[in-house]
């Protein structure tokens, strides 16, 4: 048998899927395999906003497979070339090639809850596997309201689409949060999606990992010697977290009514950053690796009793104020907004984590809207050091030593440390050592959805959020959405454009620190 | 992200006619002194261009710069003149900031005028300037860099074009610095859209085991992509192929391969009006698929920011190289 026909023999039991030769050396570029992503929810806001204007880039940047396939489902009625022209509308500055790629796409209209819509999809992706050789390969994105999550899943499941033909190729289930509404509900999810699908079947998509600065953290952490020893109880005094949005709730009033700082943010974003502030290094970083060690560090944060609830977190409000030079509604004036609202703009907490490398380092978060600025930082604020060998005139412009990972906007790190001013006189000052990540890096960074929309055509879960994480997260804020509930913590009032309310100013002064201005 | 070049303030400026490398040194030291002191002197390395024309010179300078911010370095460029009836050294220094984010960004450009016998010792007069433990890329516009080049000791990767090579002789030279130095070629990195679209056709299940079928590859071009991009398929395909080559204004490519009994075709075309390759496979009685691949745009600066992006050995390069050569 010849050389050639051994290996063709070897690639069919493969599955085809067998070593491409001409890949080598071209693989740092990720590419997805052939296959079809099935939007539903493709007649919605978030297909034409997000995931069509990131699927034109990843063809600009040429990581999508020539056999590739777009199928649209949705309640709205409309046929095959109505929907190619709402994706061609929704990126308008595209190029040739998007319109090339679009002509391919599919759609097919009807109920979520109705068979006949699945088994209508059944036959597009059977067809489409005849006709483009897409090979089995499907990945389900759910940009739809997650009350209907369960019903996809059930749907796909009647028809057996939740497997491959085969079971050779990937099927896969993305969805976007929020997972659950608390911890009950959140199970309630995944106990639902498990009947269907299995967890490394399910992505669960936070667009915060998607970007590239919170996985320049690990990068950061993991990468360098000169850091890692550091990062611990022995020299950090203790850790802030920000994520700051100058913007109000704009046109979602009603929707930010039923969640809040806390679901909106805090549950999701400000977790994941804060599990991977305080994460243990992994052996690999890989899928496990990375997702084993933020539940265990998940895990050793401290769980708030209901007195520590009161104590130690601040619910606020934004009043009417300046914001970016315009006078600006409070919270209660905006559109969607019941006027009587205890919905919180605002938390700041503090946290304690329970383990070897971050006892007794108190951990404060922030997080609001109509902040004075929009940014996310993470700064581990140094101990001063033991003994001042200048008199306090000469260090008057001396603080800590800390460490800023700036997310963003403006991403890179600051170090802060001190340095002695020219001169005759012995005087030692605050300087900013500033590395600024888009001066030093050519590639333009992924989109967020860009880059999480490749990782689950590709199958690479390690930025997607596993169903204990998630579990976790709840654990921790679910106490705060229990005593909330009860009406005892009373919702602060801060004017729009100031860094939050005295209380929040309060809550970190009483142990003689105080919030960074950033 | 980072804006277009966009010059913060004034260049500074010094230069000097004859005069030695500690004054330069000095000079270059006292220039970033004055500068702008909000600067980020963040740099990844120190890129020496090694020019023979004024022309080859300006064009690689003005490449570098049309980078901006991204690939902020230290920039010699050298004017190696042999032949002149003097000696010594005439320098320019030129400082400049760039903005990213509103964030200014430093860097310089150090050109040095060599007369005469210090052309021998190149390496001696390049040490000084290089940066600490950054790479020093060495790049030779407009030529090829012989193997015993005296420039090369100093030189952490180098810096070619292939599409330079006049004589197959000078790309087997090429083979043999290759195996002493990393060697980028930008004339490689012109392929790279090529090369992914090509290697984009065979890939999953139904389409991928052609690749290992191939019975006959024809490729149409210049001179020195044709024969680089046809190495490249021999060398990863194995060899053994029919191949023919023929010469053409724009680059096509056409495989027939046959998989257990079943034939397809797969072809790439450039368009002679557009940038645009229409790309497709089709199985004979089974599956197709057809793409449309915008090619980028094709300037010195772009080339040359993916080949710094990826300043390291190439043995997929080297290989195709070596079967370009055996092309004749």
């Amino acid at each position: 048998m010849r050389e050639d026909e051994e290996r063709e023999d070897k690639d069919m039991a493969d599955g085809g899927d067998g070593v491409n030769p001409l890949a080598e050396g071209l693989t740092r570029e990720r590419r997805a395999p052939p296959g079809v992503l099935v939007v539903f929810g493709a007649s919605g806001d978030l297909t034409a906003r997000k995931l069509m204007p990131a699927l034109e880039r990843l063809s600009r940047r040429r990581m999508l497979p020539p056999a590739f396939a777009v199928v649209g489902v949705a309640r709205t009625e409309m046929d095959d070339e109505s929907f190619r022209q709402a994706m061609r509308a929704a990126v308008p500055d595209a190029g040739p090639a998007w319109t090339e790629l679009v002509k391919g796409f599919r759609y097919v209209a009807g109920e979520y809850a109705h068979p006949d819509t699945f088994s209508a999809l059944a036959q597009v992706l059977s067809d489409l596997d005849d006709q483009r050789g897409t090979g089995g390969n499907r990945t389900f994105y759910l940009a739809t309201l997650p009350t209907v999550f369960e019903e996809v899943a059930r749907g796909l499941g009647a028809v057996g689409l939740n497997k491959a033909p085969g079971q050779v190729s990937p099927v896969r289930l993305v969805i976007e949060k929020p997972f659950g509404r608390d911890l009950d509900s959140a199970r309630q999810l995944d106990q639902g999606l498990h009947e269907f699908f299995d967890e490394d079947q399910i992505y669960r998509i936070d667009h915060y990992l998607g970007k590239e600065t919170v996985q320049n953290v690990l990068a950061l952490r993991f990468a360098n010697a000169i850091f890692e020893p550091v990062w611990n109880r022995r020299y950090v005094d203790h850790v802030q977290i920000t994520v700051a949005e100058s913007l109000g709730v704009e046109h979602r009033g009603g929707f930010y009514e039923t969640a809040g700082a806390l679901r909106d943010i805090v549950q999701n974003h400000v977790m994941q950053v804060l599990a991977l502030t305080l994460m243990e290094p992994p052996a690999t970083v890989d899928a496990q690796g990375i997702r084993d060690e933020k539940v265990k560090a998940l895990r050793a944060v401290g769980i708030l009793t209901p007195d520590q609830v009161l104590g130690d977190v601040v619910r606020a409000q934004y009043d009417t104020g300046w914001s970016e030079g315009e006078q600006v509604n409070g919270y209660r004036d905006e559109e969607g907004v019941d006027p009587h609202s205890s919905t919180e703009t605002y938390i700041a907490m503090r946290l304690e984590v329970d383990n070897w490398r971050w006892a007794a380092v108190p951990v404060f978060l922030r997080t609001g809207k109509r902040l004075p600025k929009r940014l996310t930082e993470v700064a581990l604020q140094f101990h001063r050091v033991p003994h001042l060998p200048f008199v306090a005139s000469e260090a008057r412009g001396l603080h800590p030593n800390a460490m800023i990972l700036r997310i963003q906007p403006d991403e890179g790190i600051s170090l802060r440390f001190g340095a002695k001013v020219p001169g005759q006189a012995f005087e030692v000052r605050d300087v900013l050592m500033d590395f600024s990540y888009g001066s030093a890096f050519l590639e333009e960074p992924p989109d967020a959805y860009e880059r999480l929309l490749l990782d689950a055509m590709v199958g690479d879960p390690t930025l997607f959020i596993r169903s204990d994480e998630v579990d976790q997260a709840w654990q921790i804020v679910d106490p705060l959405i229990d005593a909330w509930a009860s009406g005892e913590a009373p919702v602060a009032r801060y004017a729009a454009g100031t860094w939050g309310p005295r209380q929040a100013d309060q809550l970190i002064q009483r142990e003689g620190r105080q919030w960074r201005t950033p | 992200m980072a804006d277009a070049v966009v010059q913060a303030g004034l260049p500074d400026h010094w230069s000097g006619t004859g005069v030695s490398i500690s004054t330069i040194l000095e000079q270059l030291v006292r220039l970033r002194r004055a500068f702008d002191h909000r600067a980020s002197r963040t740099r990844v390395m120190t890129l020496v261009v090694v020019g023979s024309t004024e022309g080859d010179v300006a064009r690689a300078a003005a490449a570098m710069h049309g980078l901006g911010d991204h690939h902020p370095a230290r920039l010699v460029v050298l004017r190696p003149e042999p032949h002149s009836r003097t000696s010594g050294i005439d320098a320019e220094i030129q400082v400049y900031a760039t903005s990213s984010d509103d964030h200014p960004v430093f860097f310089e450009q150090i050109e040095l005028r060599v007369r005469g016998s210090g052309c021998a010792h190149l390496d001696s007069i390049v040490e000084p300037f290089t940066l600490s433990d950054l790479p020093v890329v060495v790049w030779y516009p407009g030529a090829l860099p012989a193997v015993s080049d005296g420039l090369l000791p100093v030189a952490s990767t180098v810096l070619v074009d292939t599409r330079e090579a006049g004589e197959l002789g000078t790309l087997a030279d090429l083979v043999e610095l290759a195996r002493r130095r990393p060697v980028v070629d930008l004339s490689w990195e012109r392929l790279r859209p090529w090369r992914e679209l090509l290697a984009g056709l065979f890939e999953g299940p139904v389409y991928r085991p052609f690749a290992r079928g191939v019975s006959s590859i024809d490729v149409e071009g210049k001179g020195g992509p044709r024969r680089l991009l046809a190495g490249w398929l021999l060398s990863r395909l194995g060899t053994g192929r029919t191949v023919e080559l023929h010469d053409a204004r724009h680059v096509s490519v056409r495989l027939v391969a046959s998989s257990h009994g079943q034939e397809a075709t797969f072809e790439a075309v450039r368009s002679a009006s557009e940038r645009m390759v229409r790309a497709g496979a089709s199985v004979v009685g089974g599956p197709a698929h057809h793409e449309l691949l915008v090619l980028p745009d094709d300037s010195l600066a772009w080339s040359l920011s993916r080949a710094l992006t990826h300043l390291r050995r190439d043995r997929v390069w080297e290989q195709a190289l070596a079967v370009a050569v055996g092309l004749g």
